[in-house]
């Protein structure tokens, strides 16, 4: 009799135990990654020709890699082979090496002062091909086609666009004697080089900007005692300047219609943002107040304005609605918010953020307004972010040497470029070129 | 003539009582026997057939609650088969509950026809050729004696009630050892999850961009179908986060990991549901930035 709850309890035991076991699935929760850099081996391209040629595509293609931070390419010494086409490759000899990735290429001669290329990227894990590109290229392209093809295999490989191909413009200041001094305003390929000189001044040029199509440049230049903003060209090289005849005039921004171009004004009272309409030819003020309005910057949309107001006692960001002719503050956090800038798809903004005595880079989700504080800065470095919004460019100082810097959004510094002429200023990354 | 009557009925009681107890006894013998050995039998089955062997926990878990009936019957059906199958049916038998009854009391009814039963029973149920060691089965031998005294029923039955006892005891330490080695199952299993997390975990690079955005909201799961070996069969996104790169990026981690680290022993790999991993990714890191 006393053995029977015993048994029973016994038997009830070992099912529940079973039943904890068997189950079907096994649930795995990953709260962390490591976000280590991608491995990818690019193997020195073989090229059939006798004469150098005057640009080592592949070493361009590394270098465009290295500048996003998100790459740790192989050294070739390291390779167990240099396959140039497909029968050499062997996934396992490159899984050996850890590699993710395989970028090979081989190039012959093709009629005069031309290039036949095939180039070909491959996914190690997936043991398979991404993409292969056979084209004839001319001898003195191979730099853009090495952006271009950096672009392609970037975004096969991150699923982000890439911005090889697109271009920096920046100021540099010489002293040339006492009190004198060579303003240049360049504009360089996105890693800095091939850099030339578009427009030149002995005055400061400040606030440069770019037109959605990647054609226009605009900025301002002190002419005399004044401050006026000028829009170039870059086809023609021909310059206009919007500005009437009095007052400081900075800060232009092309709306991305192309369309308007929002401004700042500040002629007889506080600075205030401004509206052209390149249609009318007229200029319409946007805020009224006492305080400073100023850095105006377009949505992707073209409906709406983010700019930095002090109208609440320190410089936040707000945004102004062109329909509604409403402005509505955005920034709540941190003692100071400035230099609002969208993102291309305009899901971002990505600005300068005051916090415990501190500059950061900050964004803003404009889904959920959460701000996420990306790298420590100094106001004085003015930096731009890349149109994918995966990287930025600033203008600083290392040592006494003005440099352009290319850091990542985790705030590694991935290259630095000095200029030619003196230090480097506000540097304004293009958008999108085609 | 009462005496003869006596004897007489004594006799008759006294072998069906025999026949009660021994049948009872029998009964409980081989059931708890042959349940407590078939339970060893999973626990030390091994090499399984992969597919097969999947199915051993949810056998075992099923059949205890559905049929408290004693159902010993289906046993001889099976045995024809030439097959010495490892298999798990013999688990079903977690039924003994229906015999204790009998037991306590030495009841005089004759009760002829089990005998047959029993037999039937025990016939098929010894030529088992499981190379198993069995203790239980030389109680039965014991019981045999048809003409048995009363003092010797008595006896034999206080024989009979110890013997159960020490088979409860028997069970009762199967049952402690069992648990002990769930414990150790569970240990392992523990282990091998940690492990794995580890390994995609070191293996998952997110998407820079996503350091610019809210990613509270990010999660996305994927379904890893493994084989034994610790080698991926098949990686299915089943929750997609909404971000096309995030969940690239997921998936890439499964695929990144060349070996699983799964348990090398078949019955921790079955039984921790190794076999399918649900793996959720949720960027707790990178909330707090």
């Amino acid at each position: 009799m006393t053995f029977l709850p015993v048994k029973r309890f016994g038997l009830l035991i070992m099912a529940l135990i079973w039943a904890s076991v068997a189950q079907a699935d096994l649930d795995i929760v990953v709260t962390k990654g490591y976000d280590t850099q991608t491995k990818v081996a690019v193997v020195p391209f073989l090229w059939e020709g006798n004469q150098a040629l005057p640009e080592r595509v592949e070493n361009l293609i590394t270098n465009n890699l290295v500048r996003t931070g998100r790459f740790d390419p192989l050294a070739p010494a390291k390779m167990l082979s240099q396959p140039y086409s497909e029968e050499g490759v062997f996934f396992r000899d490159w899984r050996l090496l850890n590699q993710e990735f395989l970028i090979i290429g081989h190039l012959k001669p093709f009629g005069d002062a031309k290039v036949e290329a095939e180039i070909a990227l491959y996914d190690v894990v997936k043991n398979k091909r991404v993409v292969r590109v056979k084209q004839v290229v001319g001898v003195h392209q191979l730099r853009d086609f090495a952006h271009s093809l950096s672009d392609l295999f970037y975004e096969r490989m991150t699923g982000v666009r890439g911005i090889f191909s697109t271009r920096i413009a920046f100021v540099t200041r010489r002293i040339v004697s006492q009190e004198q001094y060579d303003y240049r305003l360049q504009i360089a390929d996105a890693d800095g080089q091939r850099a030339r000189t578009i427009y030149r001044s002995a005055e400061p040029i400040i606030s440069v900007a770019w037109s959605q199509d990647g054609e226009k440049i605009a900025f301002a230049n002190k002419v005399g005692d004044r401050w006026k903003i000028f829009i170039q060209d870059l086809r023609s090289g021909q310059v206009n300047s919007i500005s009437d005849a009095r007052g400081y005039t900075s800060a232009p921004s092309f709306s991305p219609d192309g369309r308007y171009l929002a401004y700042v004004s500040s002629y007889r009272n506080s600075p205030e943002i401004y509206l052209y309409d390149f249609q009318t030819g007229k200029s319409e003020r946007l805020t009224r107040n006492s305080y400073i309005d100023t850095e105006p910057s377009f949505s992707p949309d073209s409906k709406s304005i983010v700019f930095t107001s002090e109208k609440g006692g320190s410089p936040q960001i707000y945004r102004y609605n062109l329909a509604s002719k409403r402005s509505e503050r955005l920034t709540f956090e941190g003692s100071q918010n400035l230099r609002a800038r969208y993102s291309s798809d305009g899901k971002y903004l990505v600005f300068v953020h005051q916090t415990g005595g501190r500059f950061h880079i900050a964004s803003m989700d404009m889904a959920t307004r959460d701000i996420r504080v990306l790298t420590e800065t100094n106001l004085d470095e003015s930096p731009s972010i890349a149109p994918n919004g995966t990287m930025l460019v600033y203008a600083t100082q290392r040592g006494n040497q003005g440099v352009l810097a290319w850091v990542s959004l985790d705030g590694q510094v991935t290259s630095q470029m000095k200029s030619d002429f003196g230090d480097v200023l506000e540097p304004a990354w293009s958008p999108y070129l085609n | 003539m009462s005496s003869p009557d006596l004897s007489v009925s004594g006799r008759h009681f006294a072998l069906p009582v025999v026949g009660a107890v021994v049948v009872h006894l029998v009964v409980v013998v081989l059931l708890v026997g042959s349940w407590s050995q078939s339970f060893r039998k999973t626990v030390e089955f091994e090499i399984p057939d992969h597919i097969s062997a999947e199915i051993v926990p949810m056998t075992a878990v099923e059949p205890p609650t559905p049929e408290p009936v004693v159902k010993p019957e289906p046993k001889p059906e099976p045995k024809p088969e030439p097959k010495p199958e490892p298999k798990p049916e013999p688990k079903p038998e977690p039924k003994p509950e229906p015999k204790p009854e009998p037991k306590p009391e030495p009841k005089p009814e004759p009760k002829p026809e089990p005998v047959e039963d029993v037999i039937d029973l025990t016939e098929p149920d010894t030529p088992e050729p499981e190379p198993e060691p069995q203790p239980e089965p030389e109680p039965v031998k014991q019981d045999e004696p048809e003409s048995v005294s009363e003092d010797d029923l008595f006896e034999s039955l206080l024989e009979g009630l110890a013997e159960e006892d020490e088979q409860i005891n028997q069970q009762i330490a199967d049952i402690e050892q069992a648990q002990q080695r769930q414990a150790e199952v569970e240990q392992q299993v523990n282990n091998y999850q940690s492990a794995i997390t580890e390994q995609i975990a070191q293996r998952w690079s997110r998407p820079v961009e996503l350091r610019l955005m809210d990613v509270s909201q990010l999660e996305a799961s994927v379904l890893v179908e493994l084989l034994p070996t610790g080698e991926l069969l098949k990686a299915t996104l089943t929750q997609s986060s909404g971000n096309d790169n995030y969940d690239q990026s997921v998936l890439r981690a499964i695929e990144r990991v060349r070996r699983f680290a799964v348990p090398e022993d078949a019955e921790i790999f079955e039984a921790g549901g190794f076999r399918r991993l649900n793996v959720t990714f949720r960027p707790e890191d990178l909330m707090t930035l």
